[in-house]
């Protein structure tokens, strides 16, 4: 009975302690799932309006459209789903009033998103802070904390970016539930899962790379036996290996910047102009 | 009046050379234009298949035979004979291997260097009938006109290029390279600028009656301009140009293939010679054709690649070969090879026998 008591007396503690409303949304994300504890005290409507939104579904193939490491990792508006949702539940979606509390933006917390000229204009977008943010505080609602998922959140950020600084591969929020602690604390949570391995060291890469070293030793074992016109030849055509190798690699970068795009096209064609100066005619040798 | 000017400055004769050259292609061009919608799209594209084992594939193999055919090219070139096409060989397997990542640089390598290689050719020509004319360029001059053909390829290019999006050539999508639209505007002005510099050495060159230059020098010039500015506007044109290239390629060499055999081989000219030759060498260079642009895409598939994939890749690296090939056999600068160009038609039907050296007793 004594031991009974004493468990009882652990449980109220703890329970106590936690600065946690009993009810938690679970993240099931294309990297693994994520537990969000949340803060009803500190923010009760946003918890109120957040909880509402992912009983009724809303949150289902949304996405994480943001992701600024050391900063935030956002998730998108509710209208943002590969499933269109129903107006009604797009209704759902009410503007808050700003919400301030003596809690600061700190790494894990979960900071509700808004419109920059409204700060009463947070809807269903919010950002889970990857670093503190000390310049947050007192201007955006804070309504939660990550508690599990850790790794998996450590997944997503291996995410490739484009040049918006947006993930450049849908990170996908395929479901968001409504769970008590014990019903979590019952269940098994997806683990992290590697969605972004590091890529190989690309072949033709390496064929390239080859290509150059065999080239240059050609040139450097046959200095003595080359006319000077072949070991030119060689350079210029180490000069066009390594230069169809970094076209291989910047084109994709420079093509969405007119000036790059313009200067690698110049560069390229006076690559073709310098083909014009290999292996000319052999020179008179002088006897 | 140059030493080495050509006695005739015709390869064959006027009519002919005019047609080959460039006239097949200003004849197209204005029959394009005044048919309308006539000529279907299909009917070219049928036309322009039958043409490509005829023309434009022969041509490739026309190049690989000049440069393989003689041992002392192949001495004489061994970089671009031997080396070369191991480099482009590893660029052929890159792009197997690499399908995504790399195919699609390979296919875009060969589009921005196709028509650079078509303005090399231009530009040669133009150079060619003026050593025939017996008439030198000034270093200005030569290079209005060399800049007028290269802006002409450049003007379409990059206005296509503004577009970092790309296309598609054998199912294999390419980047565009984004360009910033004024390039083409200027490349547009440009040939404006460069069309005028080149009537107005023209007009002063014909006024002068010294150095008169003949308006097949011109030709090029004006073919390169239908081909890229002018062309890009009638409907389906685009499609024959690289088989009007491929009859300016075929012209030359084949000139050149029959006088080189002709004083190599101390050969009497007849008409039976330049007939034999003539039907050797095409059927040589079909065969060559076929081998290099229908037999080994399918090799080239059998190891489990697309037929269509494996054809854009391969035949890529045929081109690509063919472009650093020509890079090289014809420059004008070897007498080795601007001697012969000097010749015309008329001397390989000439009936002078040559003797042979007798042999000594001993």
């Amino acid at each position: 009975m004594k031991k009974l008591l004493f468990f009882f007396f652990v449980c109220s503690t703890v329970f106590a302690a936690s600065p946690f409303g009993n009810e938690r949304i679970v993240l099931h994300t294309i990297a693994g799932d994520i537990v969000l504890g949340l803060f009803p005290d500190k923010a009760p409507r946003h918890v109120e309006q957040l909880l509402r939104l992912a009983r009724l579904g809303a949150y289902d193939t949304t996405h994480f459209y943001r992701l600024e490491p050391g900063f935030v990792l956002q998730t998108s508006l509710i209208e943002d789903r590969t499933v269109p949702a129903h107006p009604d539940l797009l209704a759902q979606a009410r503007p808050l009033p700003l919400e301030i509390s003596d809690l600061k933006h700190e790494q894990w917390v979960l900071s509700m998103a808004r419109q920059d000229n409204d700060p009463n204009s947070a809807t269903s977008s919010f950002s889970i802070l990857l670093g503190n943010a000390p310049h947050l505080d007192g201007k955006y609602t804070i309504f939660g904390q990550v508690i599990d998922g850790f790794d998996v959140i450590a997944e997503l950020l291996k995410a490739p970016l484009n040049q918006e600084k947006r993930p450049g591969v849908r990170l996908n929020i395929q479901k968001a539930e409504v769970l008590t602690a014990r019903e979590i604390a019952s269940r098994t949570l997806a683990p992290a899962v590697e969605l972004f391995r590091p890529a190989p060291v690309p072949v033709p890469l390496l064929i390239g790379i080859g290509l150059l070293l065999c080239i240059s030793l050609a040139a450097f074992i046959g200095r003595s036996r080359l006319t000077p016109q072949q070991f030119v030849s060689l350079h210029i055509l180490n000069v066009l290996v390594a230069a169809f190798l970094l076209f291989t690699a910047l084109t994709r970068q420079f093509n969405t910047h007119p000036w790059l795009g313009g200067a690698l096209s110049i560069c390229l064609y006076l690559c073709f102009w310098l083909v014009g100066r290999f292996e000319g005619p052999r020179p008179a040798r002088t006897p | 009046m140059p030493k080495n000017k050509a006695a005739s400055l015709y390869f064959v004769n006027a009519p002919i050379d005019f047609l080959f050259i460039g006239g097949l292609s200003l004849l197209s061009f204005a029959i394009f234009n005044l048919s309308g919608d006539a000529i279907s799209y299909d009917s070219v594209i049928a036309g322009s298949l039958f043409l490509l084992w005829i023309g434009n594939w022969p041509h490739f193999a026309a190049s690989n035979y000049r440069l393989y055919s003689s041992r002392e090219n192949i001495r004489q070139y061994p970089l671009t004979a031997i080396v070369v096409p191991f480099v482009i060989l590893a660029g052929v397997l890159g792009a197997f291997l690499s399908p995504q990542n790399f195919a699609p640089f390979w296919i875009k390598l060969f589009l921005l260097w196709s028509p650079f290689h078509f303005s090399g050719q231009s530009v040669g020509i133009t150079l060619l009938y003026t050593r025939r004319a017996g008439i030198i360029l000034k270093p200005w001059e030569r290079y209005t006109f060399a800049a007028f053909i290269f802006l002409t390829f450049l003007f379409p290019n990059w206005a296509s290029d503004t577009n970092p999006v790309g296309g598609g050539y054998y199912g294999i999508e390419y980047p565009g390279l984004g360009v910033p639209n004024w390039f083409s505007y200027t490349a547009e002005v440009l040939i404006l600028v460069f069309g005028a510099a080149l009537a107005v050495i023209f007009a002063t060159r014909y006024q002068s009656k010294k150095e008169r230059l003949p308006w097949v020098v011109l030709l090029p010039a004006i073919t390169q301009y239908v081909w890229f500015v002018a062309g890009r506007s009638t409907r389906n044109f685009y499609i024959l140009v690289p088989f009007f290239h491929s009859i300016q390629y075929m012209f030359i060499a084949w000139v050149l293939q029959l006088k080189l055999k002709k004083d190599e081989q101390k050969i009497a000219g007849s008409r039976t010679y330049v007939t034999v030759e003539s039907l050797r060498w095409g059927v040589i260079n079909i065969f060559g054709g076929i081998t290099l642009f229908y037999l080994f895409p399918r090799f080239c598939s059998w190891f489990g690649y697309p037929l269509d994939f494996a054809t854009g890749v391969a035949i890529v690296g045929v081109q690509l070969h063919h472009f650093f090939v020509d890079g090289v056999i014809w420059k004008l600068r070897n007498p080795a090879v601007s001697a012969p160009l000097m010749g015309s038609f008329s001397e390989l039907l000439k009936t002078t026998r040559y003797r042979r050296p007798l042999r000594s007793a001993a």
